[in-house]
């Protein structure tokens, strides 16, 4: 499968939701926070070493963005999907806790206040709140299931070629 | 080496906050009443009682052959086919666990508490008495997701990376959009503080 298609669900997922958003709200810079993105981002690969080895994490990276992954052996690409899928969740879940810690943030901050804050102090808080889970499930759905399901199907396909050959 | 990162990613889990915003403490008087400190010491409960849940349910639930299966891949030891697919179940049972339970203390805690906070409201309204009110629920959801959804779930997808006879663990995207329900214990609670 060439790279492009399969990098096609993160930009006509991201472009979507990019366009949807900024026909509601105006100012869609809010939308980013380098914090918030690095943490979602990274920690989910930290946790995956406790389960899986450097060298197929590595690996699973290599053959996201390797252009013919039909060469590949199938045990590998195998192996990729499944550490691209488990890297996916984690970063949903990271995105969800990233959630709570945001929303005692919001908390420390009305505490700051001493009881003078506003609507908007409440409304822009709980918006900085949902970013993090946006962040995790765009990721999950628009990034690493469509990358691990088409080094699957590559999979699939090298395998029906192999039973093909047999025959 | 594998004790180490868990201990590493535990201790960034749990104090995550630290690194996504600025909280600044100045005030005396607010370190009275809303206290980072309290709130990181209130992790001790929640992170025992949801670490003993988790455990006993994955002793409980596994086979010996999986108990000493899952120890060894703590251990970082090479584990064989059907050591892998045993332990796996280990770890999926104690991550459920630990899940479940951290949500059932952050739901029925944080709402008794909340509880607490509206029957004083009428001498004592201010963000400060919410924000003491969920400390216990808010500590719950972030100790149950690092132990349970982080670590005890990577450990099960780890382990079954191993295992070609049983299938991933994985906790596919319709049960990890279950955790989005967690969301919405401080959205509530937000709504409901809210001038």
């Amino acid at each position: 499968m060439p790279l492009i298609t399969r990098y096609l669900a993160l930009v006509v997922g991201w472009s979507a939701l990019f366009v949807a958003i900024s026909a509601i709200a105006p100012d869609v810079s809010l939308l980013f926070d380098p914090r918030t993105v690095a943490f979602v981002t990274l920690f989910p690969w930290l946790v995956a070493c406790i389960g899986f080895p450097l060298r197929d994490l590595g690996a699973s990276l290599a053959d996201a963005v390797r252009p013919g992954i039909r060469d590949l052996p199938v045990e590998r690409r195998v192996q990729s999907a499944r550490v691209l899928r488990a890297v996916g969740g984690l970063t949903l879940a990271t995105g969800v806790i990233a959630f709570f810690g945001t929303y005692l943030n919001l908390l420390s901050g009305l505490a700051l206040k001493s009881g003078t804050a506003t609507k908007t102090d409440y409304i822009t808080g709980f918006s900085a709140m949902l970013l993090a889970p946006l962040y995790g499930l765009a990721l999950r759905a628009f990034l690493y299931d469509p990358i691990a399901t088409s080094i699957e199907s590559a999979s699939a396909f090298a395998i029906e070629r192999d039973a093909a050959d047999a025959d | 080496m594998r004790i180490l990162l868990i201990i590493v990613v535990v201790f960034i889990g749990l104090c995550h906050f630290l690194l996504l915003d600025d909280v600044v403490e100045t005030d005396p008087e607010i370190q009275t009443t809303f206290a980072m400190g309290d709130f990181i010491r209130g992790f001790g409960r929640p992170f025992i009682m949801i670490a003993v849940i988790g455990v006993a349910v994955g002793v409980a639930g596994g086979t010996p052959l999986g108990r000493r299966a899952a120890f060894a891949f703590l251990k970082g030891h090479p584990i064989d086919d059907v050591s892998a697919a045993h332990a796996t179940r280990v770890f999926s049972a104690t991550a459920r666990a630990m899940v479940a339970a951290g949500a059932l203390l952050a739901f029925t805690g944080a709402l008794v508490l909340l509880g607490g906070h509206f029957t004083l409201r009428s001498t004592q309204s201010s963000p400060v008495t919410a924000a003491d009110a969920i400390f216990l629920g808010l500590n719950a959801a972030i100790t149950s997701l690092v132990l349970g959804r982080m670590v005890a779930g990577v450990l099960a997808e780890g382990s079954a990376a191993h295992a070609r006879t049983a299938p991933p663990p994985a906790h596919a995207f319709t049960a990890d959009l279950g955790l989005l329900v967690l969301l919405a214990v401080p959205t509530l609670i937000t709504l409901a503080i809210m001038p």
